[in-house]
């Protein structure tokens, strides 16, 4: 379903350069469930952005269903990025002067979808996160769990290919955290494919597989978490 | 989605209440300077007959008394003396030709419950209401024959029909006028040409003609203008009034073509040089046959201070935008992590765009009524302040739409840097960060 090949991502700042990805090679099948770990500033985040669509890279091929998106226009890239993924963040970014209905909405407006499409794929959401009697709150209004649950139904609802999600349960207390875990587990059952950036060994175990990147780079292994599963190179 | 867009802007407008505040004022203050001096600018400088610009003529020419210029030297009096004015007119060597000249008359409904008043007329002849293209409700002006016969009909402004005749048609209705009973023949629409080049020398701010009688009636009943310019003064009876160099009377042609235009001012030297044989004309020759617009620039319709004004106001009108273009990036890019989220979710640039355009569009909107309000208000205080202005129609439905398009517009403008800066940030920067 996915396929990175060789990407790389430089920032530059004056004369400084950071190599935030080197020559990644990745592949990520449809249903799968992949951790990404390393340390701080090894380019999880760099690599989740790339392939969410939200960053450009400067070299290397990235293909997605088969389409080539190395040169797509700026409106073909946010519609891809509506249709085919879903965003889960840390801090939940959420919209705070939308409710968690208008929040949950979001994604079908850009699509352009009838309003009582909208309405009927937006409670479906909220009521797979169990946030049905909360349409009308305010984000404000809501505890971190309940708000990266929110945040889980606005990436569900448009039905995406592939979930992205960048250390989901970092500002969660253990519950809430099990809950989202949960929740991921679910949808990925269902067939969504996920890649998950994560600090915790024990939130990668859930994972079919985890890479590991290292200054931009993948390791030579991934760890198959599952039971079943074998060590295997990336490369 | 332009609902949506819409609704958003109007959230975010709420939510930051202040800063959304001190723009609409700051443009609404910006709106309001400048439009009132447009309203000013517009009253003393359009010209009302632009499109007739180059066929429509005034006519001027030197009678002052040797060593004593009009105003400055080299330019002729505003108006004729009766004799000249009639003597061009009787060559009827134009196309069409006006007389023209103001005063207020004693009126008396006859068909109508109109209380006795005094309203200003206009005494003029036939070719007005076709040579100054003045729009009709009902009827029409009279003929050159009804000139000659002296028949006693008048044409009735919109505004005097309404307190006459509530509006109805009036034509062929009755209406005591100078003592003598007048019939109906025509009701003008609204024409209140800004300025009022027709009569320039009654003042940008004489009031507006009530009536339009004709220019015989106004001679037989031996009434002046109201301005008139007399050397030395004048008291005696009329008929010497009408052979005295009292210059009173505004005296237009409508010509052709050039070949037409040139006939005229020879017609105009031959005649001056004539006067000069009897000892009349002392001054060099100075005929003017002005158009519209070559006579308003020639009376300073706008003076150098309106000018100065204008430009101040729009000086004005640019630092407001400019404050709120500073305001707006600041607005705006404190939003960029939400800008993020939409990006993530869908938004293309030009939705971005188009959304922070859009409330910038709603900050314009708001302001335009708050500078409608302080043009309304700057435009009464001009009124007051200039006695020229206290007549003319400042602000008309086209200068309203004007101000609510311009505050929309400079809103935009403004709205339009910061509303890019923030469609062009990268999403992923803002997305991680709390």
């Amino acid at each position: 379903m996915l396929e990175l090949d060789t990407v790389s991502k430089v920032y530059r700042s004056g004369l400084v350069q950071t190599h935030a990805l080197r020559d990644v090679s990745l592949r990520i099948a449809s249903g799968e469930f992949v951790a990404v770990m390393g340390p701080s500033g090894s380019g999880k985040t760099t690599l989740l952005n790339i392939v969410g669509l939200l960053e450009r890279f400067e070299s290397g091929r990235y293909h997605l269903d088969g389409e080539d998106l190395s040169d797509l226009s700026d409106e073909r890239l946010s519609r891809l990025r509506n249709e085919k993924l879903g965003f889960i963040f840390q801090s939940f970014n959420l919209i705070h002067d939308l409710t968690v209905f208008e929040n949950v909405e979001l994604p079908l407006r850009y699509r352009r979808l009838k309003a009582r499409e909208r309405h009927r794929r937006v409670a479906a959401a909220l009521e797979q996160t169990g946030l049905s009697a909360r349409t009308d709150h305010l984000p404000a209004q809501l505890s971190g769990g309940q708000q990266q649950r929110v945040a889980i139904a606005r990436a569900l609802v448009g039905e995406p290919r592939l979930l992205l999600a960048d250390e989901p349960t970092g500002n969660l207390d253990s519950m809430a955290a099990h809950d989202v875990v949960r929740m991921l587990e679910q949808i990925n059952a269902r067939g969504t494919a996920v890649l998950m950036v994560t600090h915790s060994q024990e939130l990668a175990q859930r994972a079919n597989r985890t890479i590991y990147l290292l200054d931009g780079q993948l390791t030579d292994f991934t760890v198959a978490a599952k039971p079943g599963a074998a060590v295997h190179a990336v490369a | 989605m332009l609902a949506h867009t819409l609704r958003l802007s109007l959230r975010a407008l709420r939510q930051d209440l202040l800063r959304s505040l001190l723009m609409i004022v700051a443009l609404g203050l910006g709106i309001g300077a400048a439009m009132t001096s447009v309203a000013v600018f517009r009253a003393m400088s359009v010209n009302p007959l632009a499109h007739k610009e180059g066929r429509v003529f005034i006519v001027q020419m030197d009678n002052m008394a040797a060593g004593s210029p009009y105003q400055k030297a080299g330019e002729p009096p505003k108006q004729l003396t009766y004799r000249d004015a009639t003597a061009l007119w009787q060559t009827h060597q134009a196309r069409r030709q006006v007389l023209l000249y103001p005063n207020q008359i004693a009126l008396e409904g006859l068909d109508a419950p109109l209380s006795p008043t005094l309203a200003t007329v206009m005494f003029t002849t036939a070719d007005l209401f076709p040579m100054f293209d003045v729009p009709m409700r009902y009827g029409g002006g009279w003929d050159a024959a009804t000139d000659e016969r002296g028949d006693l009909v008048v044409v009735l402004s919109r505004e005097l029909n309404e307190r006459a005749f509530g509006g109805a048609n009036s034509v062929g209705k009755h209406l005591r006028i100078g003592g003598q009973r007048f019939t109906v023949i025509g009701v003008t629409e609204a024409w209140h040409p800004q300025p009022r080049f027709y009569d320039y020398a009654a003042g940008v701010g004489a009031p507006e003609p009530d009536l339009w009688l004709p220019f015989a009636f106004g001679i037989a009943q031996q009434m002046r203008a109201l301005n008139n310019d007399c050397w030395p003064s004048y008291a005696g009876p009329f008929a010497g009034f009408q052979q005295s160099e009292c210059v009173w009377l505004n005296l237009w042609v409508e010509l052709g073509s050039p070949d037409e235009v040139a006939a005229y001012r020879t017609l105009m030297e031959r005649y001056v040089a004539d006067q000069k044989a009897l000892g009349r004309f002392p001054q060099p020759m100075h005929n003017r046959l002005r158009t519209v617009a070559e006579w308003l620039r020639s009376q300073a319709a706008v003076s150098s201070d309106v000018r100065l004004q204008t430009l101040l106001s729009f000086a004005f009108l640019a630092v407001c935008l400019i404050n709120t273009a500073g305001l707006l990036l600041a607005k705006f890019l404190a939003r960029v992590r939400e800008v993020s989220v939409h990006r993530a979710l869908g938004a293309t640039r030009n939705q971005i765009f188009l959304r922070y355009l859009a409330e910038a569009g709603v900050i314009g909107l708001c302001g335009s009524l708050i500078g409608l309000l302080l043009t309304f208000g700057g435009s009464a205080a001009m009124q007051r302040l200039a006695p020229d202005l206290a007549h003319a129609r400042l602000l008309d439905p086209s200068m309203i739409g004007a101000t609510v398009v311009l505050a929309i517009a400079v809103s935009l403008v403004a709205g339009a840097i910061p509303a890019w800066r923030v469609c062009r940030t990268v999403p992923a920067t803002f997305l991680k960060s709390e």
